[in-house]
């Protein structure tokens, strides 16, 4: 797919330098783990650089390097900003952080919270939802492992998935979440520096006046700000992105691992952080026909412009971001997954009296085995797990007004909050098959919304917050 | 003056039949043997790669008038994603020194500003009430 | 309604300008950090 594609000796030299770093620093960090909070809280202290930089770098994946680009070639200039207003999902966590910590100060999970407020069925509803979600991005993630490593390089897809995941799997279980954390930070500076470095050498090498000239030729809807399709995909996108956030224990463990009064602030400078990086990531898209090429798939157009501007350089670049960007969501993934796991499955169905040493047992054999599950679905290449995560915005979408109703409306019940999630993703998925994949997060926000107001306008219900504290 | 004449009419005639055999090749019939004809509702389409396409060396995107707006290199084994085509029809030619074929008349019609602009203010006003809802729990802490 | 090349100009220089900071801004919250012993 590529013009230049990695030796198998490189490529492989890289993977064991970054495997051995990363695995030998996830061991340093957690031989001080004693308890399951240390484990997988990192002992609820984390500092403001530290938050701020895994915030960044987790919500900064493989799409962020792939998509941006995609969604520029194919809708321009608003493909690009509509992809940086995903921002807006850590910008507005940054409130439910600080209100999170405040009323659950010895939660682990999403799930916990959701319990305690809304009782089992709500909870129900909502890990399936969670657990679809995790799965289905954890899945693409090791697939994308394979299927990018494997294109820039003259590895099999097989030895590039399971490359990632061993490593992801190996100093996520080793180190818990100080592990993730740590290496978060440096794989934001590695990722934000290359892309910088691939942007600088696009400006320099075509230049705005001839990609501008150029497109206005060949491809002049994408210098139009009244592109329809892309106006129409705007708020959808922003819905999904938010409720990918707002529901996903991804973001719930850190705003419990942060330090007090921290949770609030490093999400929204990482926020704010975030946002140019799609634009700085998406445009060189718009320099690809002034180079000549044609992407023979749209996903690929972002690899195929650097490896062009960096020449026999390009592809480790691109080779080191990419692989970064996808460790720093894995390894968050399957530590969050395995938490939600371990307290919402295993201590809440199975064992409410475990102790500290179970849990943290538990959690660790739960982390092998989602990386052994990961690995086997994602060995069968199955392509509709791409697809699986476009539709997962009609589940998502659903949970944002329970969740932001649960933290701030007294008045809703369990039995609306889930009804809420159920209609809101079944009528996402409808919209999603009868009228097209841009109206699925937008219809189920929107159902969600109507069900979570006629719960509140006829609810006779207040609940009292200080429960929480009690139950927690 | 009369012998520079002699060495002109040579080089004109050979000028003038050069610029007929160009003329003629350009007008040359375009075979269009399997014209498939599809239309985009957002200015992109994926070009898929078939047998036969090898013989080629470019892709060129016409307007209905004949104006060449693009022109890309055929790579063996390669499919084409092409963006950004505004309201209009087009012809997707392949040429060679030789010959040239049609493969696909693309008609393409972007949705109306209308519907999208209609989906787009109702996710507006969804967004908005968010954050009025996110405030004023702020402000109630 | 098409950008003009001096409006993409900008956007893109901002952009770029502001993804340069965020490296050098973690790696100064982190000396701070560390010297103030809020790491962790």
């Amino acid at each position: 797919m590529t013009d230049f594609m990695l030796g198998r000796e490189t490529a492989l030299v890289i993977l064991v330098l970054f495997g051995l770093a990363w695995v030998g620093w996830g061991w340093y960090l957690g031989r001080n783990n004693r308890t399951i909070e240390d484990y997988a809280l990192a002992g609820r202290s984390v500092g403001f650089a530290m938050a701020t930089a895994t915030a960044m770098a987790t919500w900064i994946t493989s799409n962020t390097t792939l998509v941006a680009p995609q969604l520029t070639y194919q809708f321009g200039v608003w493909g690009m900003l509509g992809y940086s207003m995903a921002a807006l999902g850590l910008i507005l966590f940054a409130p439910l952080a600080q209100r999170i910590r405040q009323l659950l100060p010895n939660g682990f999970t999403s799930g916990d919270f959701i319990y305690q407020r809304y009782g089992r069925f709500a909870w129900a509803m909502f890990i399936i939802i969670s657990l679809c979600y995790a799965f289905g991005w954890l899945v693409s993630l090791g697939m994308a492992g394979g299927l990018l490593l494997s294109s820039l390089s003259d590895l099999s897809y097989l030895t590039g998935m399971t490359a990632i995941l061993v490593i992801c799997v190996g100093y996520t279980l080793l180190g818990g979440l100080k592990a993730v954390i740590a290496t978060d930070f440096v794989q934001s500076i590695v990722i934000i520096t290359g892309v910088v470095i691939v942007a600088w050498v696009c400006i320099d090498t075509v230049g705005f006046d001839t990609m501008h000239t150029t497109l206005t030729r060949e491809q002049p809807e994408l210098l139009n700000l009244l592109f329809p399709a892309a106006i129409m995909f705007f708020f959808n996108n922003i819905f999904f992105g938010i409720g990918e956030i707002f529901h996903s224990n991804v973001w719930w463990s850190r705003a419990f691992a942060f330090g007090p009064g921290i949770g609030k602030k490093s999400y929204l400078t990482a926020g704010l952080l975030w946002l140019p990086i799609p634009v700085v990531t998406g445009f060189i898209a718009l320099a690809a026909s002034s180079l000549n090429l044609v992407p023979p798939s749209a996903d690929m157009v972002g690899p195929m412009v650097a490896a062009k501007l960096l020449g026999s350089i390009g592809a480790v670049f691109i080779f080191v971001i990419v692989f970064s960007a996808l460790a720093s969501s894995m390894d968050s993934l399957l530590a969050a997954t395995s938490d939600l796991l371990t307290q919402d499955i295993v201590k809440k169905l199975f064992v409410p009296d475990a102790s500290s040493d179970t849990l943290l047992r538990a959690n660790r054999y739960i982390v092998i085995g989602l990386g052994i599950g990961t690995w086997c679905i994602a060995a069968f290449k199955l392509a509709t797990l791409g697809a699986l995560l476009n539709f997962t915005g009609a589940f998502v979408a659903s949970t944002i007004w329970p969740i932001v109703f649960g933290l701030y409306q007294p008045k809703l019940t369990g039995r609306w909050a889930g009804l809420a999630m159920v209609a809101g993703t079944t009528c996402g998925l409808i919209g999603y098959f009868a009228i097209g994949f841009y109206v699925a997060a937008i219809i189920s926000c929107g159902v969600s919304l109507v069900c979570c107001r006629i719960g509140i306008m006829q609810s006779k219900d207040y609940f009292q917050w200080h429960e929480l504290e009690e139950k927690g | 003056m009369s012998r520079y004449r002699w060495h002109v009419v040579p080089d004109i005639a050979v000028k003038i039949i050069l610029a007929s055999l160009l003329v003629f090749a350009g007008c040359a019939p375009v075979t269009a043997a399997n014209i498939e004809k599809r239309t985009s509702q957002d200015g992109t389409i994926v070009v898929p790669w078939k047998e036969g396409y090898a013989r080629y060396q470019t892709l060129r995107i016409n307007s209905v008038s004949g104006d060449t707006l693009s022109r890309h290199p055929v790579v063996n084994g390669q499919n084409w994603v092409i963006t950004g085509l505004s309201d209009g029809q087009y012809r997707f030619i392949l040429s060679s020194s030789d010959s040239q074929t049609q493969i696909l008349s693309l008609h393409v019609s972007h949705y109306s500003l209308t519907s999208a602009f209609g989906l787009f203010t109702l996710g507006l006003i969804m967004f908005v009430y968010l954050l009025v809802a996110l405030m004023k729990g702020g402000r109630d802490d | 309604m098409t950008i003009s090349e001096s409006a993409l100009t900008i956007l893109v220089y901002v952009c770029l300008c502001a993804s340069c900071i965020s490296p050098l801004l973690l790696l100064y919250w982190l000396i701070r950090d560390i010297k103030g012993k809020k790491l962790w």
